[in-house]
């Protein structure tokens, strides 16, 4: 019989890969009781720790979580804060354009065609590039919560 | 806003299980559990738009869950596996049918639980990924942040301290 026993790596590779065992270990465990019972310790062992109950999450933990999730509440409180504001700006626009609107028709006029294609071109690539990002956070969120 | 707080429970619902998991061998005391539980769902909810797609969800909160434990360890200064283990002892024949008449009097996974609380906290948790939560070492790797290669070792050595402080107890109880 060989004096040297498998070591204990050897012997938990072989109960739990035995495909990646050395052929040598194996013939060893075949021929050696001591070994095999270290092997059967760990079989044990291994089928006993499935078996172990799991430590669970408290359930009012799981509540008090969603009522912490301030994100939510805030960002609709900061959501609504922005529309005001977009109103009123709009509105601080909107109204004195309409009533100045011959002075600014006559300043425009004023203003070379090429510059105004420019602001305007800037505008709507400024635009594009921020509803791309908007939707595309959109889609990754959505996608996430599908829990794929 | 409401759709998402909605499908969020459902995050948890679906994850719980592992970041109790993760939490509960990792952390001892159950006051700081709730508190770090609570910091990894914000933080999860946070961080839910920079989630890519590489990861699972399940294995990417894991790996908020271990991290946050992580750093609450490491302030307390309690990391990674020490050397803090009792010498070896030498299986003798008699000692290789303990874990048996243990499972014979039905008293191995009560004190498996208790044994798994005396090894180093990453290796709890390896254990329990490993063995109860049924993960492959590249998922652990990627829970972990750790190697492959380490996580397997890491496994093979918490495994055979657990097997030396079960042995240990049966000797004492056959004292
Ligand atoms: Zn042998």
């Amino acid at each position: 019989m060989n004096h040297h026993h498998l070591s204990d790596t050897d012997i938990q590779e072989y109960v739990l890969h035995r495909e990646n065992c050395r052929q040598e270990a194996i013939a060893h465990l075949d021929a050696c009781d001591l070994c095999m019972r270290k092997a059967a310790n760990y079989s044990l062992l291994i089928e006993a720790m499935a078996l172990m109950p799991a430590t669970a999450v408290d359930m009012e933990t799981t509540a008090s979580i969603m009522a912490r999730l301030p994100a939510g509440r805030r960002r609709s409180r900061r959501d609504s804060v922005l529309v005001c504001l977009l109103a009123m700006a709009g509105g601080v626009i909107v109204v004195p354009g309409y009533l100045f609107r011959r002075s600014f028709l006559q300043v425009l006029e004023n203003v070379p065609a090429l510059l105004l294609c420019l602001v305007v071109a800037a505008s709507l690539v400024i635009l594009l590039f921020r509803g791309r990002a908007l939707l595309k956070h959109y889609q990754r969120r959505m996608k996430m919560l599908e829990f794929s | 806003m409401q759709g998402d707080s909605r499908a969020f429970e459902a995050v948890i619902k679906s994850t719980e299980r592992l970041v109790g998991q993760i939490v509960g061998r990792m952390i001892g005391n159950a006051e700081d559990r709730k508190d770090i539980i609570q910091d990894i769902y914000l933080n999860t909810f946070k961080h839910l738009p920079g989630f890519r797609h590489a990861a699972r969800l399940s294995t990417w909160i894991g790996h908020i869950a271990y991290n946050t434990c992580l750093n609450f360890l490491e302030k307390r200064r309690l990391i990674l596996p020490g050397e803090n283990f009792l010498p070896e002892e030498e299986e003798n024949a008699q000692a290789s049918n303990a874990i048996e008449s243990l499972i014979a009097h039905k008293q191995l996974t009560a004190i498996l639980s208790e044994k798994l609380a005396l090894l180093p906290p990453v290796y709890r948790t390896l254990i329990v990924l490993f063995h109860q939560e049924a993960m492959s070492y590249s998922e652990i790797g990627e829970i972990t942040s750790l190697p492959e290669g380490t996580v397997k070792s890491y496994l093979f050595r918490a495994r055979k301290q657990l097997k030396e402080h079960v042995l240990t107890a049966y000797k004492k109880d056959e004292l």
